[in-house]
Protein backbone atom coordinates (compact mmCIF):
# COMPACT_ATOMS: atom_id res chain seq x y z
CA UNK A 1 0.00 0.00 0.00
CA UNK A 2 2.76 2.18 0.52
CA UNK A 3 4.46 1.87 -2.51
CA UNK A 4 1.00 2.95 -4.05
CA UNK A 5 1.18 6.02 -2.44
CA UNK A 6 -1.43 5.13 0.61
CA UNK A 7 0.31 5.72 4.01
CA UNK A 8 -0.12 2.62 5.93
CA UNK A 9 0.42 1.41 9.83
CA UNK A 10 0.82 -2.27 10.69
CA UNK A 11 -0.48 -3.66 13.95
CA UNK A 12 2.58 -5.34 15.33
CA UNK A 13 3.28 -7.95 18.65
CA UNK A 14 6.05 -7.89 20.42
CA UNK A 15 8.55 -10.66 19.70
CA UNK A 16 7.35 -9.90 16.00
CA UNK A 17 9.00 -6.34 15.87
CA UNK A 18 12.11 -8.17 13.38
CA UNK A 19 10.18 -10.16 11.33
CA UNK A 20 7.94 -7.07 10.03
CA UNK A 21 11.25 -4.85 9.81
CA UNK A 22 12.76 -7.55 7.80
CA UNK A 23 9.89 -8.26 5.85
CA UNK A 24 9.18 -4.63 5.23
CA UNK A 25 13.02 -4.45 4.07
CA UNK A 26 12.73 -7.84 1.61
CA UNK A 27 10.27 -5.24 -0.10
CA UNK A 28 12.07 -2.30 0.04
CA UNK A 29 10.05 -0.68 2.39
CA UNK A 30 13.29 0.23 5.06
CA UNK A 31 11.16 3.28 6.39
CA UNK A 32 8.16 1.47 6.99
CA UNK A 33 6.77 1.99 11.06
CA UNK A 34 4.00 0.07 13.46
CA UNK A 35 2.34 0.54 16.07
CA UNK A 36 3.73 -2.10 18.58
CA UNK A 37 1.15 -4.22 20.83
CA UNK A 38 2.38 -5.88 23.92
CA UNK A 39 1.16 -9.55 22.84
CA UNK A 40 0.07 -11.62 20.23
CA UNK A 41 -3.76 -11.37 19.42
CA UNK A 42 -4.50 -14.82 18.80
CA UNK A 43 -5.01 -15.90 22.40
CA UNK A 44 -6.66 -12.86 24.14
CA UNK A 45 -10.08 -12.07 24.72
CA UNK A 46 -11.99 -9.46 22.96
CA UNK A 47 -12.07 -6.78 25.70
CA UNK A 48 -7.99 -7.57 26.17
CA UNK A 49 -7.17 -6.86 22.81
CA UNK A 50 -9.89 -3.32 22.72
CA UNK A 51 -7.71 -2.52 25.79
CA UNK A 52 -4.42 -2.91 23.67
CA UNK A 53 -6.01 -1.37 20.84
CA UNK A 54 -6.62 1.67 22.74
CA UNK A 55 -3.43 2.22 23.99
CA UNK A 56 -1.85 2.16 20.79
CA UNK A 57 -4.11 4.09 18.80
CA UNK A 58 -2.07 7.36 19.11
CA UNK A 59 0.70 6.05 17.73
CA UNK A 60 -1.60 4.48 14.78
CA UNK A 61 -2.26 8.49 14.37
CA UNK A 62 1.29 9.37 14.65
CA UNK A 63 2.52 6.83 11.54
CA UNK A 64 -0.47 7.78 9.39
CA UNK A 65 0.05 11.29 10.02
CA UNK A 66 3.69 12.27 9.98
CA UNK A 67 6.44 11.81 7.43
CA UNK A 68 9.08 9.33 8.01
CA UNK A 69 11.03 11.15 5.85
CA UNK A 70 10.44 9.20 2.56
CA UNK A 71 8.89 10.99 -0.73
CA UNK A 72 7.35 7.32 -2.47
CA UNK A 73 10.53 7.73 -4.50
CA UNK A 74 12.22 4.30 -5.78
CA UNK A 75 15.93 4.08 -6.05
CA UNK A 76 18.07 1.47 -7.30
CA UNK A 77 21.14 -0.13 -6.81
CA UNK A 78 23.44 -3.10 -8.88
CA UNK A 79 23.92 -5.64 -7.56
CA UNK A 80 27.28 -6.52 -5.31
CA UNK A 81 29.59 -8.64 -5.59
CA UNK A 82 30.36 -11.82 -3.13
CA UNK A 83 32.33 -10.48 -0.24
CA UNK A 84 35.41 -12.51 1.21
CA UNK A 85 35.95 -12.94 5.28
CA UNK A 86 38.93 -13.28 6.21
CA UNK A 87 39.73 -15.63 9.64
CA UNK A 88 43.25 -15.34 11.24
CA UNK A 89 43.60 -18.32 13.58
CA UNK A 90 46.63 -19.88 15.09
CA UNK A 91 46.06 -23.07 12.98
CA UNK A 92 43.70 -24.68 10.56
CA UNK A 93 41.55 -26.16 13.60
CA UNK A 94 41.34 -23.00 15.77
CA UNK A 95 40.67 -21.12 12.00
CA UNK A 96 37.58 -24.40 11.64
CA UNK A 97 36.61 -23.29 15.64
CA UNK A 98 36.55 -19.73 14.86
CA UNK A 99 34.69 -19.72 11.65
CA UNK A 100 31.51 -21.63 13.40
CA UNK A 101 31.86 -19.37 16.31
CA UNK A 102 31.43 -16.30 13.88
CA UNK A 103 28.91 -18.00 12.00
CA UNK A 104 26.96 -18.40 14.57
CA UNK A 105 27.04 -15.07 15.56
CA UNK A 106 25.87 -13.52 12.72
CA UNK A 107 23.41 -16.53 12.28
CA UNK A 108 24.43 -18.07 9.20
CA UNK A 109 24.84 -21.66 10.68
CA UNK A 110 21.97 -24.31 11.25
CA UNK A 111 23.85 -24.71 14.48
CA UNK A 112 25.85 -27.76 13.17
CA UNK A 113 29.68 -27.52 12.21
CA UNK A 114 29.43 -26.04 8.83
CA UNK A 115 32.09 -26.73 6.06
CA UNK A 116 33.96 -23.41 5.42
CA UNK A 117 33.24 -22.17 2.09
CA UNK A 118 36.88 -21.18 0.74
CA UNK A 119 37.02 -20.21 -2.71
CA UNK A 120 38.20 -23.14 -4.14
CA UNK A 121 35.56 -25.30 -2.69
CA UNK A 122 32.76 -23.52 -3.57
CA UNK A 123 34.98 -23.35 -7.32
CA UNK A 124 34.66 -27.10 -7.42
CA UNK A 125 31.13 -27.39 -6.39
CA UNK A 126 29.82 -24.41 -9.73
CA UNK A 127 31.42 -27.41 -11.41
CA UNK A 128 28.66 -29.32 -10.66
CA UNK A 129 26.47 -27.77 -12.76
CA UNK A 130 25.95 -26.69 -16.15
CA UNK A 131 24.80 -22.83 -15.30
CA UNK A 132 27.19 -19.66 -14.77
CA UNK A 133 27.56 -18.41 -10.99
CA UNK A 134 25.99 -15.43 -11.45
CA UNK A 135 23.10 -16.48 -12.72
CA UNK A 136 19.74 -15.55 -10.52
CA UNK A 137 17.79 -19.11 -10.73
CA UNK A 138 15.08 -17.48 -9.07
CA UNK A 139 14.14 -14.85 -6.23
CA UNK A 140 13.42 -16.93 -2.74
CA UNK A 141 11.11 -15.62 -0.29
CA UNK A 142 10.29 -14.26 2.87
CA UNK A 143 13.52 -12.09 2.49
CA UNK A 144 13.41 -11.94 -1.65
CA UNK A 145 17.19 -13.06 -1.76
CA UNK A 146 18.40 -13.22 -5.24
CA UNK A 147 19.46 -17.47 -5.35
CA UNK A 148 22.24 -16.80 -7.63
CA UNK A 149 23.95 -20.34 -8.64
CA UNK A 150 27.33 -18.82 -6.27
CA UNK A 151 25.03 -18.52 -2.85
CA UNK A 152 23.33 -21.85 -3.71
CA UNK A 153 26.77 -23.39 -4.33
CA UNK A 154 28.29 -21.58 -0.97
CA UNK A 155 25.81 -23.19 1.12
CA UNK A 156 25.99 -26.52 -0.26
CA UNK A 157 29.55 -26.45 0.79
CA UNK A 158 28.82 -25.36 3.87
CA UNK A 159 26.62 -27.98 4.52
CA UNK A 160 28.50 -30.80 2.97
CA UNK A 161 27.30 -31.31 -0.17
CA UNK A 162 29.36 -32.86 -3.16
CA UNK A 163 29.64 -30.64 -6.76
CA UNK A 164 26.95 -33.34 -8.13
CA UNK A 165 24.08 -32.38 -5.66
CA UNK A 166 24.31 -28.93 -7.11
CA UNK A 167 22.01 -29.44 -9.83
CA UNK A 168 19.55 -31.00 -7.26
CA UNK A 169 19.89 -27.51 -5.12
CA UNK A 170 18.88 -25.62 -8.24
CA UNK A 171 15.67 -27.83 -9.13
CA UNK A 172 15.22 -27.39 -5.04
CA UNK A 173 14.89 -23.71 -4.99
CA UNK A 174 12.88 -23.47 -8.55
CA UNK A 175 10.37 -26.19 -6.74
CA UNK A 176 10.50 -23.88 -3.77
CA UNK A 177 9.66 -21.10 -5.45
CA UNK A 178 7.19 -23.39 -7.52
CA UNK A 179 5.44 -23.30 -4.14
CA UNK A 180 3.88 -20.02 -5.09
CA UNK A 181 1.86 -17.53 -2.92
CA UNK A 182 2.06 -20.69 0.06
CA UNK A 183 6.27 -20.17 0.03
CA UNK A 184 5.75 -17.27 3.00
CA UNK A 185 2.91 -19.68 4.98
CA UNK A 186 5.63 -22.41 4.63
CA UNK A 187 8.60 -20.39 5.74
CA UNK A 188 7.51 -17.93 8.45
CA UNK A 189 4.35 -19.68 10.07
CA UNK A 190 4.24 -20.21 13.82
CA UNK A 191 3.72 -23.35 13.23
CA UNK A 192 6.29 -26.50 12.15
CA UNK A 193 6.31 -26.45 9.05
CA UNK A 194 9.10 -27.51 6.58
CA UNK A 195 10.19 -28.67 3.36
CA UNK A 196 10.52 -32.42 2.16
CA UNK A 197 12.48 -32.94 -0.79
CA UNK A 198 11.61 -36.42 -2.73
CA UNK A 199 14.04 -37.16 -5.51
CA UNK A 200 12.32 -38.96 -8.38
CA UNK A 201 14.27 -40.05 -11.77
CA UNK A 202 17.46 -41.64 -12.69
CA UNK A 203 19.57 -39.29 -10.55
CA UNK A 204 18.85 -40.79 -7.50
CA UNK A 205 19.93 -44.22 -8.28
CA UNK A 206 23.62 -42.51 -9.86
CA UNK A 207 24.36 -40.86 -6.92
CA UNK A 208 23.38 -43.17 -4.14
CA UNK A 209 20.22 -41.16 -2.47
CA UNK A 210 18.80 -43.63 -0.35
CA UNK A 211 15.27 -44.35 -1.15
CA UNK A 212 15.54 -47.34 1.41
CA UNK A 213 16.09 -48.73 4.81
CA UNK A 214 16.10 -45.59 7.38
CA UNK A 215 15.81 -43.51 4.10
CA UNK A 216 14.86 -40.39 6.51
CA UNK A 217 17.34 -40.93 9.60
CA UNK A 218 20.67 -40.53 10.19
CA UNK A 219 23.64 -42.71 9.20
CA UNK A 220 26.42 -43.15 6.28
CA UNK A 221 23.52 -44.88 3.99
CA UNK A 222 21.40 -41.02 4.07
CA UNK A 223 24.86 -39.42 3.99
CA UNK A 224 23.48 -37.83 0.57
CA UNK A 225 20.11 -37.04 1.50
CA UNK A 226 21.36 -35.56 4.85
CA UNK A 227 23.43 -32.74 3.22
CA UNK A 228 20.73 -31.88 0.37
CA UNK A 229 18.21 -31.54 2.98
CA UNK A 230 20.84 -29.42 5.50
CA UNK A 231 21.40 -27.47 2.55
CA UNK A 232 18.10 -26.15 1.10
CA UNK A 233 17.41 -25.17 5.17
CA UNK A 234 21.01 -23.16 5.07
CA UNK A 235 19.49 -21.78 1.52
CA UNK A 236 16.32 -20.27 3.26
CA UNK A 237 18.11 -18.95 5.95
CA UNK A 238 21.39 -17.50 4.01
CA UNK A 239 19.32 -17.10 0.62
CA UNK A 240 15.90 -16.80 1.38
CA UNK A 241 16.49 -14.63 4.95
CA UNK A 242 13.94 -16.98 6.86
CA UNK A 243 16.19 -17.02 10.18
CA UNK A 244 14.59 -18.18 13.31
CA UNK A 245 13.41 -15.00 14.92
CA UNK A 246 13.38 -12.68 12.10
CA UNK A 247 11.04 -14.33 9.10
CA UNK A 248 10.56 -17.67 10.87
CA UNK A 249 8.38 -17.26 13.80
CA UNK A 250 7.47 -20.74 14.58
CA UNK A 251 6.47 -21.10 17.92
CA UNK A 252 7.93 -24.50 19.19
CA UNK A 253 9.92 -25.63 16.22
CA UNK A 254 10.70 -29.05 14.47
CA UNK A 255 13.43 -31.55 14.05
CA UNK A 256 12.42 -31.66 10.75
CA UNK A 257 13.36 -28.52 9.85
CA UNK A 258 16.92 -29.40 10.00
CA UNK A 259 16.41 -31.13 6.62
CA UNK A 260 14.79 -33.66 4.77
CA UNK A 261 15.47 -35.23 1.55
CA UNK A 262 14.30 -38.50 0.55
CA UNK A 263 13.92 -40.43 -2.99
CA UNK A 264 11.42 -42.24 -3.73
CA UNK A 265 11.49 -46.29 -4.00
CA UNK A 266 11.28 -46.75 -7.42
CA UNK A 267 12.18 -50.33 -7.60
CA UNK A 268 9.49 -51.70 -5.41
CA UNK A 269 6.50 -49.65 -6.00
CA UNK A 270 3.74 -51.25 -7.12
CA UNK A 271 2.44 -48.09 -8.72
CA UNK A 272 3.66 -45.56 -11.39
CA UNK A 273 6.46 -43.40 -9.39
CA UNK A 274 5.15 -39.66 -7.92
CA UNK A 275 7.18 -37.39 -10.85
CA UNK A 276 5.46 -39.55 -14.38
CA UNK A 277 2.28 -39.33 -12.23
CA UNK A 278 2.93 -35.47 -12.42
CA UNK A 279 3.66 -35.71 -16.22
CA UNK A 280 7.27 -36.44 -16.11
CA UNK A 281 8.94 -38.52 -18.32
CA UNK A 282 10.61 -42.11 -16.32
CA UNK A 283 13.70 -40.87 -17.36
CA UNK A 284 13.68 -37.33 -16.19
CA UNK A 285 14.91 -36.57 -12.82
CA UNK A 286 12.83 -34.33 -10.58
CA UNK A 287 12.43 -32.56 -7.55
CA UNK A 288 9.48 -32.55 -5.45
CA UNK A 289 9.17 -30.05 -2.80
CA UNK A 290 6.20 -31.02 0.10
CA UNK A 291 5.46 -28.16 2.64
CA UNK A 292 5.41 -30.62 5.39
CA UNK A 293 3.24 -29.65 8.74
CA UNK A 294 3.63 -32.62 10.65
CA UNK A 295 4.92 -36.06 10.72
CA UNK A 296 3.21 -38.84 12.12
CA UNK A 297 4.56 -42.65 12.31
CA UNK A 298 1.79 -45.53 11.35
CA UNK A 299 2.17 -48.51 12.89
CA UNK A 300 0.23 -51.54 11.67
CA UNK A 301 1.97 -55.07 11.65
CA UNK A 302 -0.91 -56.84 12.33
CA UNK A 303 -2.70 -56.37 8.79
CA UNK A 304 -2.32 -58.23 5.11
CA UNK A 305 -5.19 -56.91 3.57
CA UNK A 306 -5.64 -53.61 1.45
CA UNK A 307 -8.93 -52.76 3.26
CA UNK A 308 -6.57 -53.32 6.56
CA UNK A 309 -3.76 -51.62 5.94
CA UNK A 310 -5.41 -48.23 4.52
CA UNK A 311 -7.66 -48.24 7.46
CA UNK A 312 -4.67 -47.67 9.57
CA UNK A 313 -3.83 -45.03 7.20
CA UNK A 314 -7.17 -42.80 7.07
CA UNK A 315 -7.58 -43.27 10.99
CA UNK A 316 -4.50 -42.57 11.65
CA UNK A 317 -4.57 -39.64 9.58
CA UNK A 318 -7.71 -38.29 10.78
CA UNK A 319 -6.83 -35.27 12.98
CA UNK A 320 -9.00 -32.61 12.92
CA UNK A 321 -8.42 -30.31 10.87
CA UNK A 322 -12.19 -28.98 9.33
CA UNK A 323 -10.94 -25.69 8.37
CA UNK A 324 -13.63 -25.97 5.38
CA UNK A 325 -15.81 -25.57 8.19
CA UNK A 326 -14.94 -22.33 8.98
CA UNK A 327 -15.53 -18.92 7.35
CA UNK A 328 -12.09 -17.04 8.76
CA UNK A 329 -9.72 -19.13 6.79
CA UNK A 330 -11.38 -19.06 3.02
CA UNK A 331 -8.23 -19.45 0.96
CA UNK A 332 -6.91 -22.17 3.17
CA UNK A 333 -8.77 -25.46 2.60
CA UNK A 334 -8.08 -25.69 -1.27
CA UNK A 335 -4.25 -25.56 -0.27
CA UNK A 336 -4.27 -28.38 2.50
CA UNK A 337 -2.57 -31.89 1.12
CA UNK A 338 -2.03 -35.47 3.02
CA UNK A 339 1.23 -37.06 2.38
CA UNK A 340 0.98 -41.20 2.57
CA UNK A 341 4.49 -42.00 2.44
CA UNK A 342 4.18 -46.29 2.13
CA UNK A 343 7.02 -48.75 2.94
CA UNK A 344 7.33 -50.89 -0.03
CA UNK A 345 5.61 -54.02 1.97
CA UNK A 346 2.08 -52.03 2.26
CA UNK A 347 2.17 -50.86 -0.92
CA UNK A 348 2.82 -53.79 -2.32
CA UNK A 349 0.05 -55.13 -0.51
CA UNK A 350 -2.27 -52.40 -2.30
CA UNK A 351 -0.61 -52.50 -6.10
CA UNK A 352 -1.14 -56.62 -5.84
CA UNK A 353 -4.26 -56.61 -4.88
CA UNK A 354 -5.05 -54.58 -8.22
CA UNK A 355 -5.61 -51.04 -6.20
CA UNK A 356 -4.19 -48.02 -8.38
CA UNK A 357 -3.33 -45.02 -6.64
CA UNK A 358 -6.73 -43.12 -7.00
CA UNK A 359 -8.74 -46.48 -5.27
CA UNK A 360 -6.35 -45.94 -2.47
CA UNK A 361 -7.25 -42.23 -2.21
CA UNK A 362 -11.32 -43.07 -2.30
CA UNK A 363 -10.41 -45.38 -0.12
CA UNK A 364 -9.02 -43.66 2.60
CA UNK A 365 -10.57 -40.24 1.83
CA UNK A 366 -13.95 -42.00 2.72
CA UNK A 367 -12.62 -43.43 5.70
CA UNK A 368 -10.29 -40.21 7.17
CA UNK A 369 -13.46 -38.74 9.09
CA UNK A 370 -13.67 -37.39 13.03
CA UNK A 371 -16.15 -36.45 14.70
CA UNK A 372 -18.31 -33.39 14.26
CA UNK A 373 -17.43 -32.42 17.70
CA UNK A 374 -13.94 -32.46 17.02
CA UNK A 375 -14.01 -30.56 14.26
CA UNK A 376 -15.93 -27.82 16.12
CA UNK A 377 -13.68 -26.79 18.64
CA UNK A 378 -11.79 -25.12 16.48
CA UNK A 379 -15.10 -22.76 16.18
CA UNK A 380 -15.89 -23.48 20.17
CA UNK A 381 -14.67 -19.47 21.01
CA UNK A 382 -15.49 -17.98 18.00
CA UNK A 383 -19.04 -19.83 16.97
CA UNK A 384 -19.81 -17.13 14.86
CA UNK A 385 -16.96 -17.94 12.38
CA UNK A 386 -18.62 -21.07 11.20
CA UNK A 387 -19.87 -21.15 7.71
CA UNK A 388 -23.83 -20.86 7.57
CA UNK A 389 -24.20 -24.11 5.96
CA UNK A 390 -22.61 -26.11 8.46
CA UNK A 391 -24.42 -24.08 11.68
CA UNK A 392 -26.88 -26.82 12.39
CA UNK A 393 -23.96 -28.39 13.69
CA UNK A 394 -24.10 -26.15 16.69
CA UNK A 395 -27.53 -26.64 17.26
CA UNK A 396 -26.91 -30.60 17.92
CA UNK A 397 -25.80 -31.56 21.32
CA UNK A 398 -22.50 -32.85 22.15
CA UNK A 399 -24.06 -36.53 21.74
CA UNK A 400 -25.01 -35.77 18.62
CA UNK A 401 -22.19 -34.15 17.48
CA UNK A 402 -19.84 -36.74 18.38
CA UNK A 403 -21.86 -39.66 16.43
CA UNK A 404 -21.21 -37.61 12.98
CA UNK A 405 -18.20 -38.56 11.23
CA UNK A 406 -17.19 -36.02 8.71
CA UNK A 407 -13.92 -35.58 6.29
CA UNK A 408 -11.26 -33.77 8.18
CA UNK A 409 -9.99 -32.40 4.25
CA UNK A 410 -11.53 -31.18 1.55
CA UNK A 411 -11.04 -33.85 -1.39
CA UNK A 412 -9.83 -37.57 -2.28
CA UNK A 413 -7.63 -35.56 -4.78
CA UNK A 414 -5.53 -33.88 -1.86
CA UNK A 415 -3.84 -37.02 -1.12
CA UNK A 416 -0.24 -37.35 -2.56
CA UNK A 417 1.72 -40.92 -2.43
CA UNK A 418 4.79 -41.84 -2.60
CA UNK A 419 6.81 -45.52 -1.79
CA UNK A 420 10.09 -44.90 0.45
CA UNK A 421 11.66 -47.45 2.73
CA UNK A 422 13.01 -51.06 3.64
CA UNK A 423 11.32 -54.06 4.12
CA UNK A 424 8.48 -53.69 7.14
CA UNK A 425 5.10 -52.86 7.43
CA UNK A 426 5.45 -48.98 8.70
CA UNK A 427 4.20 -46.09 7.17
CA UNK A 428 4.22 -42.30 7.50
CA UNK A 429 1.86 -39.38 7.15
CA UNK A 430 3.26 -35.85 6.52
CA UNK A 431 0.34 -33.31 6.35
CA UNK A 432 0.71 -30.45 4.16
CA UNK A 433 0.09 -27.07 3.90
CA UNK A 434 0.48 -26.99 0.17
CA UNK A 435 0.21 -28.73 -3.41
CA UNK A 436 3.66 -29.94 -4.07
CA UNK A 437 5.78 -28.15 -6.45
CA UNK A 438 8.22 -30.55 -8.52
CA UNK A 439 11.00 -28.94 -10.93
CA UNK A 440 13.08 -30.75 -13.09
CA UNK A 441 16.88 -31.30 -12.37
CA UNK A 442 18.53 -30.02 -15.31
CA UNK A 443 22.09 -28.47 -15.64
CA UNK A 444 24.03 -31.31 -14.83
CA UNK A 445 27.73 -30.84 -15.84
CA UNK B 1 49.70 -18.19 12.06
CA UNK B 2 47.11 -19.63 9.71
CA UNK B 3 44.08 -17.44 7.18
CA UNK B 4 40.93 -18.92 6.51
CA UNK B 5 39.14 -17.00 3.34
CA UNK B 6 35.65 -18.16 3.17
CA UNK B 7 32.85 -16.55 0.84
CA UNK B 8 29.75 -14.62 2.93
CA UNK B 9 26.84 -17.19 1.90
CA UNK B 10 24.06 -14.49 2.87
CA UNK B 11 22.20 -13.35 -0.70
CA UNK B 12 21.26 -9.84 -1.10
CA UNK B 13 17.53 -8.96 -1.22
CA UNK B 14 15.79 -7.52 -4.14
CA UNK B 15 14.19 -4.66 -1.37
CA UNK B 16 17.91 -3.63 -0.56
CA UNK B 17 18.67 -2.88 -4.45
CA UNK B 18 15.09 -1.53 -5.12
CA UNK B 19 14.49 0.59 -2.45
CA UNK B 20 11.19 2.87 -1.80
CA UNK B 21 10.66 5.72 0.49
CA UNK B 22 7.20 5.44 2.59
CA UNK B 23 4.22 7.50 0.97
CA UNK B 24 3.52 11.26 1.59
CA UNK B 25 1.44 11.74 5.06
CA UNK B 26 -1.72 13.52 5.21
CA UNK B 27 -1.31 16.28 8.43
CA UNK B 28 -4.94 15.18 9.92
CA UNK B 29 -7.05 11.79 9.00
CA UNK B 30 -9.95 14.13 8.75
CA UNK B 31 -12.56 13.65 6.20
CA UNK B 32 -10.62 10.47 4.61
CA UNK B 33 -11.08 6.97 4.08
CA UNK B 34 -9.68 4.64 6.06
CA UNK B 35 -9.22 0.68 5.04
CA UNK B 36 -8.95 -1.79 7.98
CA UNK B 37 -7.03 -4.54 6.26
CA UNK B 38 -6.98 -8.16 7.72
CA UNK B 39 -5.61 -11.79 6.95
CA UNK B 40 -8.25 -13.75 8.72
CA UNK B 41 -6.09 -14.63 11.59
CA UNK B 42 -8.03 -14.39 15.21
CA UNK B 43 -8.29 -11.30 16.84
CA UNK B 44 -6.70 -9.16 13.93
CA UNK B 45 -10.25 -8.08 13.32
CA UNK B 46 -11.12 -6.68 16.67
CA UNK B 47 -8.37 -4.40 17.16
CA UNK B 48 -9.47 -2.94 13.33
CA UNK B 49 -12.42 -2.18 14.03
CA UNK B 50 -11.83 -0.57 17.47
CA UNK B 51 -9.04 1.16 15.87
CA UNK B 52 -11.66 2.42 13.04
CA UNK B 53 -14.13 3.18 15.92
CA UNK B 54 -11.86 5.79 17.82
CA UNK B 55 -9.99 7.07 14.64
CA UNK B 56 -13.60 7.88 13.86
CA UNK B 57 -14.47 9.61 17.05
CA UNK B 58 -11.30 11.31 16.82
CA UNK B 59 -11.20 13.02 13.63
CA UNK B 60 -14.58 14.75 11.02
CA UNK B 61 -16.16 12.97 8.52
CA UNK B 62 -13.64 9.70 8.39
CA UNK B 63 -15.50 7.00 6.74
CA UNK B 64 -14.01 3.16 7.47
CA UNK B 65 -14.20 0.04 5.33
CA UNK B 66 -12.91 -3.54 6.21
CA UNK B 67 -11.34 -5.60 4.02
CA UNK B 68 -11.31 -9.49 5.32
CA UNK B 69 -8.59 -10.75 3.48
CA UNK B 70 -6.92 -14.09 3.90
CA UNK B 71 -3.36 -16.22 3.57
CA UNK B 72 -2.18 -15.11 1.18
CA UNK B 73 -4.53 -12.28 0.26
CA UNK B 74 -6.28 -12.07 -2.85
CA UNK B 75 -4.62 -9.77 -5.07
CA UNK B 76 -8.60 -8.45 -6.28
CA UNK B 77 -9.25 -7.79 -2.84
CA UNK B 78 -5.84 -5.56 -2.49
CA UNK B 79 -6.52 -3.82 -5.87
CA UNK B 80 -10.31 -2.60 -4.80
CA UNK B 81 -8.55 -1.60 -1.47
CA UNK B 82 -6.41 0.55 -2.81
CA UNK B 83 -8.75 2.21 -5.01
CA UNK B 84 -11.26 2.46 -2.11
CA UNK B 85 -9.37 4.06 0.58
CA UNK B 86 -6.94 6.93 1.50
CA UNK B 87 -5.09 5.25 4.01
CA UNK B 88 -4.91 1.63 5.75
CA UNK B 89 -4.47 0.12 8.88
CA UNK B 90 -3.01 -3.57 9.10
CA UNK B 91 -3.20 -6.70 11.14
CA UNK B 92 -2.39 -10.18 11.21
CA UNK B 93 -3.12 -11.48 14.07
CA UNK B 94 0.37 -11.12 15.38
Amino acid sequence: MEKAGKPSVGIVSVGFERDAMATARAFGLPQFRYALFPEVLTGLTPERIKRDTADAVDRMVEVLTTDAGGNGNTTAAKPKATDRLKIDATDSYDAFEKMNRQFLELEWSDGFPIIPATPEKVERMLKGATRSAEDVVTVLEPGNGLATVEKIAINAVMAGCEPAHLPILIAACEAYTGLGDRVRAMAMSTSTHAPLMVINGPIGREIGINSKRCAMGPGAQSRHNIVLGRALRLIMMNVGHCYPGHMDLDTIGTARKFGMCVAENEEETPWQPLHVEKGFDQEESTVTLFATRDEIDVNDLDNWTPEGVLNSMAFFSAIPGGEYLDQGHPGWDPYYRLLLMFGPEHANICGTAGWSKNAVREYVYNRCRTSARRLLNKVLCTPDKIRPQWEWLLKLSEWEQDQIMLPVMGSASNIEMVVVGGPAGKNLIYRCIAPPSTAIIKDRA
Amino acid sequence: MFTLEVLNPVAQSEGEIKVSGTARRPRSLDGLTLGLLWNSKRGGEIALVKAGELISNRFKDVKVIRYDGSMPCDKELMERAKQECDVFIGSTGD
